[in-house]
C-alpha cells in the first residue's frame, strides 16, 4: 500500500541522512566535541534555595500555530511538499481542537498570573487567526497577557510576504492576509483595551499614530506593561515593529521595602525585516530562517536599556532564537546584552523547549520555550528570586501536556479515554494525510476537508448533543433531505456527504459544523472539552514520532489477550 | 483574609504538613514563593504555632505559616522543591513530613 511505502522511504532516508550526520560529525571531530560551555557565573540547582521572589511569576508560552483550515489551496499545503517541510500540514485534529490546550492553561493558570506569549499565535499568517486567538487569550479573569511577533503572526506561513495571491487564496474565508503592519495595529488595539494609562494617553485607538511610543508613570512594580514603541508602515508592512518594555518587578513589600533588584524585560520584535522576507532564502530574507531587527527598534531598546534605574536586572525575550537573527541584529543585541550584563534570553521558534549555551567557553544562557501545539507540547513559568551569596535565581518549572494532567485531581484537567483514539485504519487516523504524496493542493485539501469530516463524524458519536439541546446545522443543501434536528441526523447526513465529497462544499459542510460544536449542548461538557483535546494530544504525539507509538515516558501500555481484538 | 484562614494542615497518621488547596484559591492570588524560616530544616524540632514558613503572594503581600495543632516533632523532609503553581488544585501539595 503506498502510504506503507512512502513512510518506509521517510523513515530509510531519515536513516540514511542520520548516518551521514553521524559520519561528518565524527570526520569533524574537533568541532562536535567543543561545545559551547555556560560561565562558572551559572550553578544548575536542584531545590529552590530560600529566599523571596524579586519578579512577578508569568507564564512563557508559544507557538500555539492557529491554524486557518478553510482557505483556497496553495501549493506549499500539497502532500508533497508536506513530505519534505513536515511542517506545511498538522494532521487536522491539532488545527481544529489544538487551541483548547492554550485555552486550557489560560484558563486554569491564567487566572493568576500574567502571560507572555513569544509569538505564532497564527500559523498561515490571517487575520481572522489572530482575531481567534484574541478570543482565547482574553477570556474573563484571566491577568494581563503581552505578545512578541513570530514570523507566523505576518509573513505566509511563517516565511514570505511577497506572494500575495497564495496568501490572498490562504486566507480565504479568514479575514485575508494578516501583513506586520496589520498585526501591529491589531496588538495595538489589544493593548488599549487592556492598559488604562495606554488608553488615557491615546483615547481614539483609530487613530493612533503611525508610529508612537508610551511609556507608563505608575509605581515600580505595579504595572506589567512598563512601555510600548511601535511603528506602523502599511507601504513596508515588513518595516514595521512593536517593542515593550516589561516590568517585572514587585510592588513594595508590607515593611516598605523594595526588591533588591527591579527586574524588566524586553520584548523584541525579531520579525522585522528591511527587505520583504521571500521563501526562496537568497537573497531573502526568509522570516521563518532568520530574525532581524532594525535600527529605529534598535534605538527604542538601546535608549530604554540606558534608562533604567541603578541595579536594574533586564531580560531580553522574542520569537526568534539568538542564533537565528541576522549578523547585524545579532550583533547589536549582543552588544546590548554585553553592556547590560543581561543573564538571559528568552526564545521559542523551535518548538522544542530547550538551553542553549552561547558565546563560548564563558557562555550565556537562552532560555529557549517550546510550542503549546506541537508534541512535546509544553509551557513554563518564570519567576526571579533572591539567590545565595547576593545573586539571582531564575526559577522556570516546565510543565509537559499531557504528563502534568496525570498530577491534577478531579476534572480540572482532561482526562483521555483511549476508546477516543482513531485508529491507523480508521478514515479520521491522525497522519492520515501523510497517505500519499500528491502535488496537487486542492487535491491534498480534499483529503484534508475528508478527513474533517470524519473527525466530525467520531466526535459527534462520541460526545452526544443533550436532549435539550436546540441548536442544529442546516446541512439540508447537502444531505439530500431536511437536516438537521438530532446527532443520528447529522451522522446520516455526514454519510451521505462523504459518499463522494466535494471539496467546496466539505468546506461550508465543516464551518456549519464548527458553529453547531461550538453552540450545542452537550451530555456532558468535560467530557467534550476533553474529547477535543486528547484528540489535539494524540494528533501532537503521532505527528511527532511519524507513526502510532508509545513515546520513552509513556508508563502504561494495555495489551489485548484477544488476538482478533485489534 | 478571615482570621480562620487555614493554608496548611497536619495528617498524624501520615506526619504530613500539606497546603489546603481551598484555602490557596480562595485567596484569588498566585504565589511567588514559599521561604522556609532560618532553622526550619531537617532534624529541628517543632511544635503547634512555631513559625515555619512566609508565604509570598503576587501582590508581594506576605502570611505566615505556622505549625497547625498536633504538629509537633522533630522534621524529617522539607520540600524546597514546590511547584507554587499547583497549590490551589488538588491534590494537595506536601510541605514538611515529622520523622517518626
Amino acid at each position: 500500500m503506498i502510504h506503507i511505502d512512502v513512510r518506509t522511504w521517510r523513515n530509510a532516508s531519515a536513516a540514511i541522512i542520520g548516518k551521514v550526520g553521524l559520519l561528518l560529525c565524527v570526520i569533524s571531530v574537533s568541532s562536535c566535541a567543543h561545545k559551547d560551555s555556560m560561565s562558572s557565573r551559572y550553578q544548575i540547582s536542584v531545590d529552590k534555595p530560600d529566599g523571596f521572589s524579586l519578579t512577578k511569576n508569568v507564564i512563557l508560552v508559544a507557538d500555539n500555530q492557529l491554524n486557518h483550515l478553510y482557505g483556497d489551496p496553495i501549493w506549499m499545503r500539497s502532500q508533497l511538499v508536506t513530505q519534505f517541510v513536515r511542517v506545511t500540514i498538522r494532521p487536522v485534529q491539532q488545527d481544529l481542537f489544538g487551541q483548547g490546550i492554550l485555552q486550557w492553561v489560560v484558563d486554569v493558570y491564567g487566572k493568576q498570573r500574567p502571560i507572555i506569549h513569544l509569538g505564532d499565535a497564527a500559523n498561515m499568517g490571517c487575520v481572522g487567526e489572530f482575531e481567534r486567538f484574541l478570543g482565547i487569550m482574553s477570556a474573563p479573569g484571566v491577568r494581563p497577557w503581552l505578545m512578541a511577533p513570530g514570523n507566523h503572526d505576518a509573513y505566509l506561513m511563517g516565511n514570505s510576504q511577497n506572494v500575495v495571491e497564495d496568501w490572498q487564496r490562504a486566507c480565504e474565508r479568514a479575514g485575508g492576509p494578516l501583513t506586520k503592519d496589520m498585526l501591529v495595529a491589531a496588538y495595538l488595539r489589544h493593548l488599549h483595551l487592556q492598559d488604562e494609562g495606554f488608553r488615557e494617553a491615546f483615547p481614539d485607538v483609530d487613530n493612533l499614530p503611525s508610529s508612537g511610543e508610551w511609556r507608563s508613570d505608575a509605581a515600580a512594580g505595579s504595572v506589567f506593561l512598563r512601555a510600548v514603541a511601535w511603528s506602523i508602515d502599511a507601504g513596508r508592512p515588513h518595516r514595521s515593529f512593536v517593542v515593550q518594555e516589561i516590568d517585572l518587578g514587585l510592588p513594595p513589600a508590607p515593611d516598605g521595602s523594595l526588591p533588591a533588584h527591579p527586574v524588566t524585560a524586553i520584548l523584541l520584535d525579531t520579525s522585522q525585516f528591511p527587505n520583504p522576507p521571500t521563501l526562496v532564502p537568497v537573497p531573502g530574507p526568509n522570516a521563518g530562517l532568520n530574525g532581524n531587527l532594525q535600527p529605529d527598534q534598535l534605538d527604542v531598546i538601546t535608549r530604554w536599556m540606558s534608562n533604567v534605574d541603578a541595579g536594574t536586572i533586564s531580560v531580553l525575550m522574542g520569537h526568534h532564537p539568538f542564533g537565528t537573527l541576522l549578523p547585524d541584529a545579532r550583533a547589536a543585541v549582543d552588544q546590548l546584552r554585553k553592556q547590560h550584563d543581561v543573564p538571559l534570553f528568552v526564545s521559542a521558534h523551535t518548538h522544542l523547549g530547550q538551553y542553549f549555551v552561547r558565546g563560548g567557553s564563558e557562555g550565556w544562557l537562552e532560555l529557549n520555550v517550546g510550542s503549546i501545539v506541537d508534541y512535546p507540547i509544553e509551557f513554563r513559568t518564570f519567576s526571579m528570586h533572591e539567590g545565595p551569596d547576593g545573586g539571582v535565581l531564575f526559577r522556570t518549572p516546565q510543565f509537559r501536556i499531557p504528563d502534568l494532567w496525570g498530577t491534577l485531581a478531579g476534572d480540572r484537567a482532561p482526562k483521555c479515554d483511549s476508546q477516543w483514539e482513531a485508529m491507523p485504519e480508521d478514515p479520521d487516523f491522525y497522519l492520515t494525510y501523510l497517505d500519499g504524496s500528491s502535488p496537487d493542493p486542492e487535491k491534498t485539501q480534499l483529503m484534508l476537508m475528508t478527513t474533517l469530516l470524519h473527525t466530525y463524524a467520531r466526535l459527534i458519536d462520541t460526545v452526544p448533543s443533550a436532549s435539550d439541546n436546540d441548536t442544529w446545522p442546516d446541512l439540508s443543501e447537502y444531505a439530500g433531505s431536511d437536516c438537521c434536528s438530532s446527532d443520528a441526523g447529522v451522522l446520516a447526513a455526514l454519510d451521505h456527504i462523504l459518499i463522494d465529497p466535494d471539496r467546496e462544499q466539505s468546506i461550508d459542510v465543516l464551518i456549519e459544523l464548527g458553529k453547531f460544536d461550538q453552540s450545542r449542548t452537550v451530555v456532558d461538557p468535560i467530557v467534550h472539552r476533553d474529547y477535543r483535546i486528547c484528540q489535539a494530544v494524540w494528533a501532537s504525539k503521532y505527528n511527532k514520532i511519524d507513526r502510532r507509538a508509545p513515546t520513552a515516558n509513556d508508563p502504561y501500555i494495555m495489551f489485548s489477550t484477544q488476538p482478533g481484538n485489534e | 483574609m478571615p482570621n480562620d484562614w487555614k493554608p496548611v494542615s497536619y495528617d498524624q497518621n501520615t506526619r504530613q504538613l500539606s497546603a489546603v488547596p481551598d484555602s490557596f484559591a480562595q485567596r484569588n492570588l498566585g504565589v511567588l514563593s514559599i521561604v522556609w524560616n532560618p532553622g526550619i530544616d531537617v532534624g529541628a524540632s517543632i511544635s503547634p504555632g512555631t513559625e515555619l514558613a512566609v508565604i509570598q503572594w503576587e501582590d508581594n503581600s506576605r502570611d505566615p505559616i505556622t505549625a497547625p495543632e498536633n504538629c509537633s516533632g522533630n522534621i524529617g523532609s522539607v520540600n524546597r522543591n514546590i511547584i507554587f503553581e499547583n497549590l490551589a488544585f488538588e491534590p494537595s501539595v506536601w510541605l514538611l513530613i515529622l520523622s517518626q
